[in-house]
């Protein structure tokens, strides 16, 4: 069945080349990536380094000029350079966290779906109860009370622990399908072991809807991670991170704008990016649109209906 | 359809029952010990005892959790170090705040959303559904933070039209702009839903023959093509009410709102555990509580009777 | 006082700080008028308002608007004087026996009159471990006579406080305290009536009655609390009608409404946060409305001296050679004194240019750093351990400080990291032994007294703690300790301060549990509508001399 799914992966990709606003998406998050993996070898200044002597007496941030091309924060350090070097640590936690939350998603809702009955009674009561928290406030509580807040692999598992659930229903819904399917059937009943059947005849079909996904949930990962940055348990100084830059500046709105500007769009940018290429993706997995999605997503509704176009984790409902 | 309602009520209480005992867990992993906090700076090793021991905790584990149960069964959702007082009526008092931003989030949802949906969906393709394209990507995208302070900035300090965050008792000018932030994300979202709802539903039968019988365009909109699609949309508007009124943590933040959120937050920072965790608790309930409202409610509007 | 944003400013003893800091107060010489409202924007909701267990500044400012004790600072000094008491209280010649005499016809608010049982019913439920306040089981108070078995619960009341008759109530200390009656004007010793507190049951907090110039209105928590002018006040009168403090508000919103005339005064018990100190101090309607003067405080690096690595002195005396002081005052956009002592400049006694181990004028040594960490036996093959520096977020400029230092011991050769916790958990982490290595601290003045500024912070007393001590180094020193006894005590007040520079060159030039690193400057700024606004030395906020005119 690899082929299968190699195939599926093939043609996505061919129809995904026409979609030109996702492919706008893409370029802006290949040069992201570059920057971010290449940033330690690039001409730019160290981020963490303040140019005390450069300030003036009274502390105040150099604007945007000829030293510093997008200005100074009130340290003295580099405006530019923090926001290249804030891309890795955005890019790293949106990638971890959204693998985190991926690999628990998918083999709860496997699980879930292949063995059916009591099994999927209890996952999926569990899924509702994971869901059933106010996501955002639970994340800060969790944080601030494990007093890991300059971790980022407990920011990202904190934030996994809660787009899982999202993921796993997709999955179950994928799964039940997928199990009325004959050859699935045929496969079954002539004896196959589960294992065998979970991995040659239904993993390889869910790749395509992982994949959509996985990139929607880049995007969530990536603004739940600003969120918790801003407030303030996320990553600690002096690390570069967007969503902390904005928090720092904030004070400074009047008089250095850019510290509160810049960081911001890159933000904005990045999940922009991020959504445009899963769009893209969605309408290249079915170019007539929706039906498939529709079938596949849950709502919220742990009745289950089935509504929903696009997926919306709770953290996008609690922060929108 | 009461078996249904009795079934998703049962539902309820079992999803509850799980919460409190994922919150109670919570609230054991706090760092040092609650009664240090509780005590205060200062205090002496004697009266942290006296304190460990009136919160009971000396006694062993499952007795605590049959006793916070017993307690949350009763509305007591503990006691708050940061305010002295006990928690419940604490997050009452900031939750009319709350309840009304989220209501009013909601509303902007609906009225930005929606006509922004139809029109893409009636000229699919023009200018028009590429520019309401942009605009619900990039309010999707915007860090809702980041558009707070820039709508606080332009709207508030350079153009000082509106107030500089704050309740001000609740007149309707201080709250336009934090339900307008709150809103803008949602309503990109819902001109999307209603876009791609739209377009499955106008193409359909039904909608055909009304056209060809020479009924207006915007009476089949309105009659026939609209009712259909907000079924979809009720429920999830519903949910997003539920998570609202759990508390806005971000807008109030950024708009010093004096929600439940905003409470939380404070809180954390003060490692007012008992307050944070109440809400959390709380939160739940309200998230719970909508969503089995909603499933209920989605029987009563199942589109199929209006076919 | 271990709060970050406590502000008070002393000119007592700064007068030389002072004229190059300008003004104090932003009052014109215009006839106070009596009446209106004064708008105050506060970032968080007031924790309790129950004098026996409020420590910290906002609590204090409402405070010290609805009670008195016994004594308070006269005007705007530092000089103790008479407030509820009738006169200065007779002291015995052994200095144990306080005698106070009370006014007549002092009433609370609910018309009650003030009489000695009140104080004794007050002193003894601050002091009682039930009311769980942050002066049970022992500072400041523990000299009392009979606090020991009262604590214990031996005692029902505690014997040294005396009620002679209904004006007279006599305190009596187990040794001499030079300070005593600074302790007694802190707001842990205003006075309450019983039954308001049983009235209010267990919230007592949120329902305070006392004698001050002001009353409670109302308080709506998380958004805001109503003082009203008390018209039975024994006192001279408010001006002010009515004060509204609006909760909730962030400092730059708060600024951007004092523009706006919609906020008359921001978090006036804390320091102007930096950007908006830049911003209003090239205003031109705002920077001449800026009042400063000097903070009686210290900030330090605390280092743990039970604690490797800084259980060796060579390396604490290293650390003192490091830090770049005046990057630090930069941060603070120049609102600060490089201090390489233990003691604020405006404290009686402050040695100016103190400078015991012969630092640049940026506060460092740094070839005579490196020096003593190769004798210390660190080096290329043994390399210094990274270090976390614990440290409180109280606002932008915290992050900023501590990164300050981080780039300080990078030039050599030492990795820092940094470690920000909220303000609780940060005395959490650093009152517990063994605990915390390193971390970034400040001292504010409870009261003007150079004892404050080493009874809680840098004896043995203080060192011998399980939780939530002030001396984070867990510093002791058995040699200082009887130089503090002796100075406690002692009654030449010129001696008494010699005792003092003798203890601080102990700290600060022998066994070095700090790096000192500088005092404040504080600022604040009133809307144009405010008058008579005068940073107190002590309190941190007086509602009493301000006037406002024109509209709102």
């Amino acid at each position: 069945m690899e082929s299968d799914s190699a195939g599926s992966v093939l043609l996505l990709w061919r129809r995904f080349r026409r979609e030109r606003l996702a492919l706008v998406g893409t370029g802006f998050i290949v040069l992201l990536v570059l920057l971010a993996v290449f940033a330690p070898i690039l001409p730019l200044r160290d981020p963490n380094h303040g140019y005390y002597e450069l300030l003036p007496l009274d502390g105040r941030p150099i604007a945007p000029g000829s030293v510093f091309w997008l200005g100074s924060d009130p340290n003295g350090r580099d405006l530019f350079s923090r926001l290249i070097w804030g891309a890795r640590i955005s890019l790293f936690i949106g990638f971890i966290a959204n693998g985190m939350a991926l690999v628990v998603g998918v083999i709860v809702g496997t699980v879930a779906a292949y063995f059916g009955k009591w099994v999927d009674m209890i996952l999926m009561r569990f899924t509702d109860v994971m869901m059933a928290f106010p996501v955002l406030l639970f994340s800060i509580a969790l944080i601030a009370i494990l007093q890991r807040g300059g971790n980022v692999l407990v920011i990202a598992a904190v934030i996994a622990l809660f787009y899982w659930t999202a993921v796993a229903r997709i999955v179950r819904g994928q799964v039940l399908s997928l199990k009325e399917v004959e050859f699935i059937e045929a496969a079954r009943s002539s004896g196959g072991a589960p294992r065998h059947i979970l991995f040659r005849h239904i993993l390889p079909h869910l790749v395509p809807v992982i994949i959509v996904y996985g990139t929607i949930g880049i995007a969530t990962s990536i603004s739940t991670e600003s969120i918790l940055s801003f407030i303030g348990i996320g990553v600690q100084p002096p690390t570069s991170d967007w969503g902390k830059m904005v928090s720092d500046g904030q004070s400074y709105m009047f008089l250095a704008p850019w510290l509160v500007i810049f960081p911001g769009l890159m933000i904005l940018l990045t999940v922009l990016a991020f959504n445009l290429i899963s769009d893209g993706l969605r309408d290249a997995l079915d170019p007539r649109h929706r039906s498939l999605v529709k079938r596949v997503v849950g709502g919220f509704s742990a009745g289950g209906q089935a509504l929903v176009t696009s997926p919306r984790t709770p953290v996008e409902a609690e922060s929108a | 359809m009461t078996r249904y309602i009795i079934r998703r009520l049962g539902w309820m209480v079992v999803v509850l029952f799980g919460v409190a005992v994922v919150t109670f867990i919570i609230a054991f992993l706090v760092p040092g010990d609650p009664a240090r906090l509780y005590a205060g700076s200062n205090a002496s090793p004697a009266s942290v005892a006296i304190i460990h021991h009136q919160l009971g905790l000396d006694r062993p584990v499952y007795v605590q959790f049959v006793d916070y149960l017993w307690r949350v069964l009763h509305l007591d959702f503990g006691y708050s170090y940061r305010y002295s007082a006990p928690v419940l009526p604490a997050i009452l008092q900031r939750f009319p705040a709350t309840a009304e931003l989220a209501v009013a989030g909601v509303f902007v949802e609906v009225i930005v959303g929606l006509p922004i949906g139809i029109l893409a969906a009636t000229r699919p393709g023009s200018i028009w559904d590429r520019i309401t394209m942009v605009f619900t990507f990039v309010t999707l995208a915007a860090p809702p933070f980041w558009l707070g302070l820039i709508f606080l900035y332009v709207f508030g300090a350079l153009i000082p039209i509106f107030p500089l965050g704050g309740y001000g008792n609740g007149a309707p000018q201080y709250l336009f702009l934090p339900a307008l932030t709150l809103g803008l994300g949602g309503a990109g979202y819902y001109a999307r839903l209603l876009r791609a709802v739209l377009l499955d539903i106008l193409p359909k039968d039904y909608i055909r023959t009304a056209n060809a019988k020479g009924v207006t365009p915007g009476t089949v909109m309105f009659r026939h093509a609209l009712p259909n699609a907000l079924t979809v949309l009720v429920t999830q508007l519903g949910m997003d009410l539920g998570y609202f009124l759990a508390g806005v943590v971000v807008i109030e933040t950024v708009f010093a709102w004096p929600g439940i959120g905003k409470q939380a937050v404070d809180a954390i920072f003060n490692l007012d555990i008992p307050l944070v965790m109440g809400t959390v608790l709380f939160g739940a309930l309200l998230i719970v509580g909508a969503n089995v409202a909603v499933d209920i409610a989605y029987t009563f509007i199942d589109p199929r009777v209006r076919y | 006082m271990r709060y970050h944003v406590r502000s008070v400013a002393a000119f007592a003893a700064g007068v030389m700080l002072l004229a190059a800091c300008g003004n104090t107060s932003s009052g014109t010489s215009d006839t106070p008028v009596s009446g209106g409202t004064l708008n105050i924007a506060m970032k968080d909701d007031f924790k309790t308002l129950d004098p026996a267990v409020a420590y910290d500044t906002d609590s204090w400012s409402v405070e010290r608007a609805i009670y008195n004790g016994l004594l308070d600072y006269q005007g705007f000094t530092t000089q103790l004087g008479p407030d509820i008491a009738a006169a200065m209280p007779t002291i015995s010649s052994d200095g144990k026996t306080y005698t106070f005499t009370l006014r007549h016809g002092v009433k609370f608010s609910n018309g009650r009159e003030v009489t000695a049982d009140d104080f004794k019913y007050s002193f003894e439920r601050m002091l009682n471990p039930k009311t769980q306040g942050p002066m049970t089981g022992g500072p400041f108070w523990g000299s009392v006579s009979g606090t020991a078995d009262f604590y214990s619960g031996k005692a029902t009341g505690i014997s040294g406080i005396k009620v002679i008759d209904p004006y007279t109530l006599e305190i009596d200390l187990d040794s001499p305290n030079q300070s005593f009656l600074n302790v007694l004007a802190m707001p842990f010793g205003f006075v309450i009536p019983k039954e308001a507190v049983t009235a209010a049951g267990t919230d007592y907090a949120h329902h305070p009655v006392g004698t001050g110039p002001f009353t409670l209105a109302t308080w709506t928590p998380g958004q805001l609390l109503v003082l009203k002018k008390n018209p039975s006040y024994f006192g001279t009168p408010a001006y002010l009608n009515e004060v509204d403090f609006q909760i909730g508000v962030d400092a730059q919103v708060g600024f951007l409404r004092m523009q706006q005339g919609q906020a008359d005064l921001v978090q006036p018990d804390i320091n102007m946060p930096s950007a908006q100190y830049i911003q209003l101090s090239t205003d031109p309607t705002f920077k001449s409305r800026i009042v400063k003067a000097p903070n009686v405080d210290i900030w330090y690096l605390g280092m743990n001296v039970n604690v490797k690595p800084f259980d060796n002195k060579l390396v604490r005396q290293a650390f003192n050679m490091v830090v770049n002081k005046a990057n630090q005052i930069k941060v603070l956009n120049g609102r600060g004194v490089i201090n390489n002592g233990i003691q604020a400049p405006p404290m009686p006694g402050f040695v100016p240019n103190y400078n015991p181990l012969g630092l640049d004028a940026k506060g460092q040594s740094l070839d005579k750093a490196k020096a003593l960490l190769t004798q210390a036996g660190y080096g290329p093959s043994h390399p210094f351990p990274a270090q976390d520096l614990v440290y409180a977020k109280v606002n932008a400029d915290s992050d900023n400080l501590a990164s300050a230092i981080q780039q300080d011991f990078q030039s050599v050769g030492i990795t820092i990291n940094l470690k920000g916790l909220s303000f609780p958990a940060f005395l959490d982490v650093t009152g517990k032994p063994n605990t915390t290595a390193l971390s970034y601290d400040g001292w504010i003045q409870d009261f003007p007294d150079p004892s404050d500024f080493i009874d809680p912070i840098l004896t043995c007393t203080a060192a011998n703690v399980t939780a939530n001590g002030g001396n984070v180094a867990f510093y002791c020193n058995k040699q200082l300790d009887t130089l503090d006894d002796q100075a406690r005590g002692d009654t030449n007040s010129a001696d008494r301060l010699k005792l003092y520079q003798q203890i601080q060159d102990i700290v600060a030039g022998q066994d070095f549990p700090w790096v000192p690193m500088y005092s404040t400057l504080e600022t604040s700024v009133s809307a144009t509508r405010v008058h008579g606004y005068q940073l107190h030395p002590v309190w941190p906020l007086v509602l009493t001399s301000i006037w406002v005119t024109g509209g709102k």
